[in-house]
């Protein structure tokens, strides 16, 4: 296990950050912690690197308790934090060299591991521009840069990507599965779900400082009823036809506007197939039509009522 | 207005930082305002006070009980060891003022008009060293008017004729009753310092406001936006004023309260007006420093170089009669120096009317003056700031 | 600890604006300090006083006299003839500092007692006196009369000056040690970002500082250093330029002041460490703290008005005692003023305590290593 957090009770004056929060990140994969803001994250987050007091519980990291002097354990941590903690007075080379240099005392090792660094994230056309010169997406790299150049057996990273153009995403969220397959665990927070459906092995949902559904992507999506979303754009339906559509066996819920027809379906059943049958049964006239299966929103959606992004 | 608005929400926001300078310097300049004798030589106190000081002599004559005479209505003679060390300290601490030495012969030196000179330690700097001096070399003057020309009588009477001669003072009458005048002394060097915490508190002040708007984002918003940039200048500007004025409200509703007694007198509001007035200058300074910089150390350390350096040469803590003719060229470059004119002026005055206010008025006009040309160049310098590629 | 070591004194010297300006403008103060005091030191002979004289008659050897001494290029006076009246119109106007009636008793009337009422009434006195001398020693010897006029002319020193110690004569010495010792106190601004630069509630790279495994107190440890290095090299330029440009005596013993500008650097900086540290608010109100501590501090020490040092001295001893800036003032001028080192040495004993004070302080706080926010 390279991270077990058991109970932990964190408050900030009347608010009730985290509400007994249980978490295990075990050797290996990528999990991913999702939630809407507010929601705990970088709470839960700060308190598992001890940076941030608690009230209640237990922390260990690999195995042993998780505190502020526990040396042996940060050489094995890398952090990419949600703001970006670079030098504007240091260029590029030079702010990763810094912050690798608190992990790696060897000169030698440590110049082999930033070049890499910087080729891992595709910064090296840009080796001597200060932090200033370079863009919202170039200047992401560089944080990450500065979190795993000295190869960390665990990585935690917290929203690395707010703010970031595309492609510099892409180049992110690929560089953080080679960084997996390469041995490292990863931990990994967001509120954006298609990354985290996109990389993560299992997924951890928070809500108000509490986990609310644990387990891998099917393995949440089993637990919601909704199996299947249809979607059709269709002109003229009445509400009486509307009505029998409700009717059908394994269908949740149906609503139309504005010439666009939703159908969520339980699991089981092939919706599409009911769908196409039923417009065909009234000669109902249809342009495009697509099924998708449920996402994490969705999960989130039916467990908590809310959207995970507001 | 939103720029106006802004930019006083800005300072509302600096304010804890703002009103601990206001409390420090204000603070300063009422300690100041209570000990304050113009220490230079020659002195400003009028009847200086009693010092210590210590007296050693090698030789007893009448000569010399005559000298101890002439001395103690003006000092307190402290027996202290003759050990330099012991003596070097206490002159460091003003524990003592003066050491005067008598050396073995000197009587008989001064009788023979053989040169030998009484050996003198002071504390530099004391006015009350300078009196000693004076009073000093004056009762050996007249003593020697005696023992040159009248040989006949005896030292014991020519010491006595000397000391009566050395009584003689001239009757001073003081145009204004001596205590009104005490007190307005006071409220007029309370003004007279205040360039030092105007200048600086609204410099500062006023730099947290062009800190902001001096982040580069927040500039390229600016010029984004339909609103004439030139506007939100004078925008900034009136917000500077504002400030500016609110800070001169509550230092004059301080020195009302801890000058009470004087604020029957008109040289009150005179001092009130040209404060006013200065402000306003203060502010067109301030307002051009932060066109000039938006780095906060630089601010800092040039609100410290404007404040005290301009309130030195302009004669807020050194008056302006005793620096010196190039100095106080230099000084007038600044609004600083026909401020302290001004208010000299007004000290000095016990009718006002348009004459004997002339000089006060044309001061007041400099100092108008140097608030709109501040105004200008600052404008100047922010279009320039603004000019493409910069 | 040699690494950040090197990369804090890095990204101190980066900043070329701050590192310019915040020594040069401590070398403009001084500079003008210079230029307010060299006429005084020079005891440049003061403008003519404007005067009134009412000559009602009957002392013509005071008229004779007085209107001497208003001839010419370097005269005392600016004398002006006129009733009483009007001479007391003119003083009301302020055209002149004082108004002479001859007539017995001679008077002087004046507004206040101010620098130049006290150089008339001086004149008016010595007069009276050595008339009173010439009256008496007239009436009993008439032949003497030709013989006073020529010992009156002549002038003979009484006193000489015999200084103990070395400097006992330059009083502004003491303005000059006070801005000394407030730039030395503007290091805390330095201490300032080493602290921010390390407590994750104050920077987002010291919360990722606060990650690695190293301990905090080798990080201030290692930036303390580079901010000291930094600092002290800005204040021995700025000491150089105050002894060889200015002409600032700080005394003979240079390596003494060396190693106390060295103590009052590092003072400066656990300063500011320690106000950073401890102080809860925002920046804007741990800076203004700081400059206003230096500010007050070094005004108290003397740096506007020389007098106020000792006034503190003798009537508030404990402010004197909390003062970081008069300590700092007091161990440069008993270096330069003493011909031992005792004295000296109690300040340097003093200043040291502040230092250990401070970092005591500064230590207490940051070794807390978890927040309750960030």
């Amino acid at each position: 296990m390279s991270i077990k957090a058991t109970n932990i009770v964190k408050r900030y004056g009347e608010l009730l950050a985290l509400d007994h929060l249980n978490l295990e990140v075990r050797e290996g994969e990528v999990l991913g912690l999702l939630g809407p803001n507010g929601s705990g994250k970088t709470t839960a987050i700060n308190c598992i690197l001890s940076l941030l007091t608690y009230e209640k519980g237990e922390i260990t990291v690999f195995g042993e308790p998780m505190r502020p002097d526990a040396y042996a354990i940060k050489k094995r941590i890398g952090v990419v934090m949600q703001h970006v903690a670079v030098f504007d007075e240091l260029t590029v080379q030079e702010n990763i060299d810094y912050f690798c240099g608190l992990y790696i005392a060897d000169a030698k090792e440590r110049r082999a591991l930033v070049d890499e660094a910087i080729r891992f994230v595709g910064l090296a056309d840009f080796k001597k521009f200060a932090p200033k010169k370079l863009s919202g997406g170039l200047l992401r790299r560089l944080n990450i840069a500065c979190g795993i150049a000295h190869k960390p057996k665990l990585i935690i990273l917290d929203e690395p990507t707010v703010a970031v153009d595309p492609q510099s995403r892409d180049n992110i969220l690929e560089g953080i599965m080679r960084l997996n397959r390469a041995g490292s665990t990863v931990l990994y927070t967001s509120h954006y779900m298609e990354e985290v459906e996109r990389i993560c092995t299992r997924v951890v949902i928070l809500d108000k400082g509490k986990v609310v559904a644990s387990g891998t992507k099917e393995e949440l999506k089993d637990m919601i009823s909704l199996g299947e979303k249809i979607t059709a754009e269709v002109h003229g339906l009445t509400e009486a036809q509307l009505a029998t559509l409700r009717e059908l066996p394994n269908i949740l819920a149906v609503s139309y506007a504005e010439n666009v027809l939703t159908v969520k379906a339980l699991k089981g059943m092939s919706g599409l197939e009911t769908i196409l049958k039923w417009l065909k049964q009234h000669s109902v006239g249809f342009g495009r039509i697509y099924s998708e299966r449920p996402t994490l929103n969705d999960v989130f959606l039916e467990i908590t009522g809310k959207e995970l992004r507001d | 207005m939103s720029a106006f608005k802004v930019c006083l929400k800005i300072i509302k926001n600096n304010l804890p930082g703002i009103v601990i300078y206001f409390v420090v310097f204000v603070a300063v300049s009422i300690i100041m305002t209570f000990v304050y004798r113009p220490s230079a030589v020659g002195g400003g106190t009028f009847a200086p006070e009693r010092v210590d000081i210590v007296l050693f002599t090698d030789e007893e004559t009448a000569l010399v009980a005559g000298l101890r005479e002439a001395l103690a209505t003006q000092v307190n003679f402290v027996a202290l060891p003759d050990n330099a060390e012991q003596l070097q300290e206490e002159l460091f601490y003003r524990r003592i003022h003066y050491i005067l030495r008598v050396p073995a012969g000197f009587t008989e030196a001064f009788l023979q008009n053989t040169p030998m000179l009484l050996s003198k330690t002071s504390v530099a700097g004391s006015s009350s060293a300078v009196y000693i001096d004076l009073r000093v070399e004056r009762y050996l003057e007249l003593l020697r008017l005696y023992t040159e020309v009248t040989a006949g009588l005896s030292l014991e009477q020519q010491v006595a004729f000397a000391l009566d001669d050395l009584s003689q003072a001239v009757e001073v009458r003081f145009a204004v009753p001596e205590v009104a005048a005490q007190n307005r002394g006071r409220l007029g060097m309370y003004f007279n310092f205040l360039p030092y915490t105007i200048l600086f508190v609204i410099t500062v002040g006023v730099a947290a406001i062009f800190i902001a708007f001096g982040g580069e984002k927040i500039k390229q918003r600016n010029l984004c936006s339909p609103l004439n940039p030139r506007t939100i200048s004078l925008q900034c500007y009136l917000a500077c004023l504002v400030f500016a004025l609110a800070s001169w409200g509550v230092l004059v509703v301080v020195s009302l309260m801890f000058g009470h007694q004087e604020i029957a007198s008109r040289a009150t509001w005179f001092y009130i007006l040209n404060s006013l007035v200065f402000t306003l200058s203060a502010a067109g300074l301030a307002y051009l420093l932060g066109n000039l910089t938006q780095n906060k150390e630089v601010v800092l350390a040039a609100a410290n170089v404007v404040a005290l350096g301009t309130s030195f040469i302009s004669g807020v803590f050194v008056p302006q009669e005793l620096l010196g003719v190039a100095v106080l060229r230099v000084a007038s470059f600044t609004p600083t120096y026909w401020y302290v004119r001004a208010n000299a002026a007004i000290t000095a005055l016990t009718t006002f009317n348009l004459t004997t206010l002339s000089g006060f008025f044309s001061s007041l006009a400099v100092q108008l003056g140097f608030a709109a040309a501040f105004v200008v160049i600052a404008l100047a310098v922010e279009k320039g700031k603004r000019a493409p590629g910069s | 600890m040699a690494h950040i070591f090197k990369y804090r004194l890095k990204i101190l010297l980066s900043d070329k604006t701050t590192m310019f300006w915040t020594l040069v403008f401590p070398m403009v103060l001084a500079g003008l300090f210079s230029l307010a005091f060299a006429q005084i030191e020079a005891g440049e002979r003061f403008a003519p006083i404007d005067t009134a004289l009412v000559d009602s008659g009957g002392d013509e050897a005071f008229v004779a006299l007085i209107e001497s001494l208003a001839q010419g290029d370097d005269r005392l006076f600016n004398l002006v003839r006129a009733t009483e009246s009007e001479g007391l119109a003119l003083l009301a106007a302020g055209e002149v500092h004082g108004v002479i009636a001859t007539g017995r008793p001679l008077t002087l009337s004046i507004n206040e007692g101010g620098f130049k009422a006290s150089i008339l009434k001086t004149f008016v006195d010595s007069y009276l006196q050595s008339s009173a001398a010439v009256t008496r020693i007239a009436s009993d010897n008439p032949a003497a009369v030709g013989r006073l006029a020529s010992l009156l002319a002549e002038e003979r020193e009484f006193l000489v000056d015999h200084p103990l110690g070395r400097g006992t004569h330059n009083f502004m010495i003491i303005h000059y040690l006070s801005l000394l010792a407030m730039t030395c106190l503007l290091g805390g601004y330095v201490g300032m970002s080493e602290i921010s630069a390390i407590e994750a509630n104050l920077s987002h790279h010291a919360a990722r500082v606060s990650l690695a495994p190293v301990h905090k107190l080798k990080v201030l440890a290692a930036g303390i250093s580079a901010a000291l290095i930094l600092q002290f090299s800005k204040l021995l330029l700025y000491f150089g330029f105050l002894v060889l440009l200015l002409d600032v005596d700080f005394g003979s013993r240079t390596p003494w002041v060396v190693v106390t500008i060295l103590l009052c650097t590092l003072l400066g900086i656990t300063f500011g460490a320690f106000v950073t540290a401890l102080v809860r608010g925002t920046t804007g109100l741990k800076e203004g703290i700081l400059l206003a501590v230096s500010l007050a501090g070094a005004s108290l020490a003397g740096m506007n008005v020389a007098e106020l040092k000792y006034i503190v001295e003798t009537h508030t001893p404990w402010l004197a005692l909390m003062n970081p800036a008069h300590h700092i003032t007091d161990a440069f001028y008993t270096l330069y003023y003493f011909d031992t080192y005792e004295r000296f040495v109690t300040n340097v004993v003093g200043l040291v305590v502040f230092t250990i004070l401070f970092t005591c302080g500064t230590y207490c706080v940051v070794r807390r290593r978890v927040y309750v926010s960030i």
